[in-house]
């Protein structure tokens, strides 16, 4: 009698879980979302935690100070582990296959599989000289994975761009099909530009995949010098895959389209 | 017109008689139930709730809203013929698109964590 109260009383509550649980699905960008929550938390603890010893560096304090850079440093490396997988997500999305930002995807997963063993080797550290050469290490080594994040933005950017054009094709050969025949004369000569413009805004794409990474990498990337000319750039192809798709537009809607 | 009148003689039935009429046979089911009451009740009271949210949620879903004329203040403006493109989600897709960098931004992150004595803590 026992074993049937619970069961009702499991199969009761299995009912008001599911009926009341919203569905949750993890994502590349909720998984970093929480890892740098985690960082973010873990940090602020250890930056009392550090002035606790600081002023009185009694081994119990100093014990915990380090316990608790463990768990950021390791929370830390976690959350460019996510971050890194995060733009990989984000590319992929597009399912562009545009090899030019492959090289960026290697790097990315390289720096991804890089921070995953950093988070690793952080938990070897005992003592606060471990923990001093540690971070001088760190800084030497994770110049060139970090840059891969900066790299990371604008592949994002591209490939969005790469889409853009991928579906102005598609549609555009849905279209011409459906247009007038025989083409009226202007309208021919529209059609005829068309493709000289969807290969100006592929060379620009092209050209600024090319320059994702810069020559010399072991300069400084900043707003000014690194995104800044990109942005130029892309504000550019915009315009003109704007410019492309209006023309598309105006053909749908004055040749294809039944007049009202 | 005959009185007939019905007279019980088996004693087994006199006796479920008399067990009915004093309570006695329901005792064994009473007790039963009274042991298990709150899990009754509970169980009850759940599935009334969840009917209750399934009619609610039906009926909601089938409920058409009601029409109210405008007052008259109001000027109901007449709508505009729009002659929609299929290439116009592509064409929103574009204008949406952001070309500000860096988006999403870069974590900044503590690289050089340590316990010495910094100058900014």
């Amino acid at each position: 009698m026992k074993t049937v109260k619970l069961i009702v009383i499991f199969l009761l509550l299995v009912m008001v879980a599911g009926f009341f649980t919203p569905s949750v699905f993890a994502t590349a960008k909720t998984d970093y979302d929480f890892q740098w929550q985690q960082y973010r938390q873990n940090y602020s603890e250890f930056a009392l935690l550090k002035r606790d010893y600081l002023a009185n560096q009694t081994l119990d304090n100093q014990q915990k100070a380090i316990l608790s850079a463990k768990q950021t440093l390791m929370a830390r490396d976690l959350a460019k582990d996510a971050y890194a997988r995060y733009l990989v997500d984000l590319i992929n999305s597009q399912n562009t296959g545009y090899t030019a930002l492959n090289p960026i995807i290697d790097r990315l997963k390289a720096a991804s599989a890089f921070y995953v063993g950093e988070a690793q080797l952080s938990q070897k550290i005992i003592t606060t000289n471990d923990l001093k050469a540690f971070a001088l290490d760190y800084y030497d080594k994770t110049q060139i994975y970090d840059r891969s994040f900066e790299y990371g933005q604008i592949a994002v950017k591209i490939a969005t761009l790469v889409r853009f054009q991928i579906d102005l094709k598609n549609n555009f050969d849905v279209l011409v099909p459906k247009l007038p025949d025989p083409l009226p004369a202007a309208l021919k000569a529209r059609l005829d530009e068309v493709p000289s413009l969807a290969q100006n805004i592929n060379d620009k794409i092209a050209t600024i995949s090319a320059r994702i990474i810069p020559e010399n990498e072991e300069g400084i990337l900043n707003q000014e010098n690194y995104f800044n000319p990109f942005v130029d750039k892309l504000d550019e192809i915009k315009t003109l895959q704007l410019n492309l798709v209006n023309q598309f537009v105006d053909m749908d809607i004055n040749y294809v389209q039944p007049k009202i | 017109m005959s009185n007939q009148k019905f007279e019980i003689t088996n004693p087994e039935a006199i006796e479920l008689i008399n067990r009915i009429k004093s309570g006695t046979i329901w005792q064994p089911i009473s007790s039963k139930l009274s042991k298990y009451k709150w899990i009754l009740i509970g169980f009850f009271v759940l599935i009334g709730l969840f009917i209750a949210i399934s009619i609610g949620k039906k009926l909601s879903q089938q409920a058409t809203p009601k029409y109210l004329p405008p007052s008259l203040s109001e000027v109901t403006p007449t709508k505009a013929s729009q002659v929609r493109s299929t290439f116009d989600p592509l064409k929103k897709s574009i204008i949406d698109f952001s070309s500000q960098l860096p988006n999403p931004a870069i974590p900044a992150t503590d690289n050089s964590l340590s316990l010495e004595q910094t100058l900014i803590q």
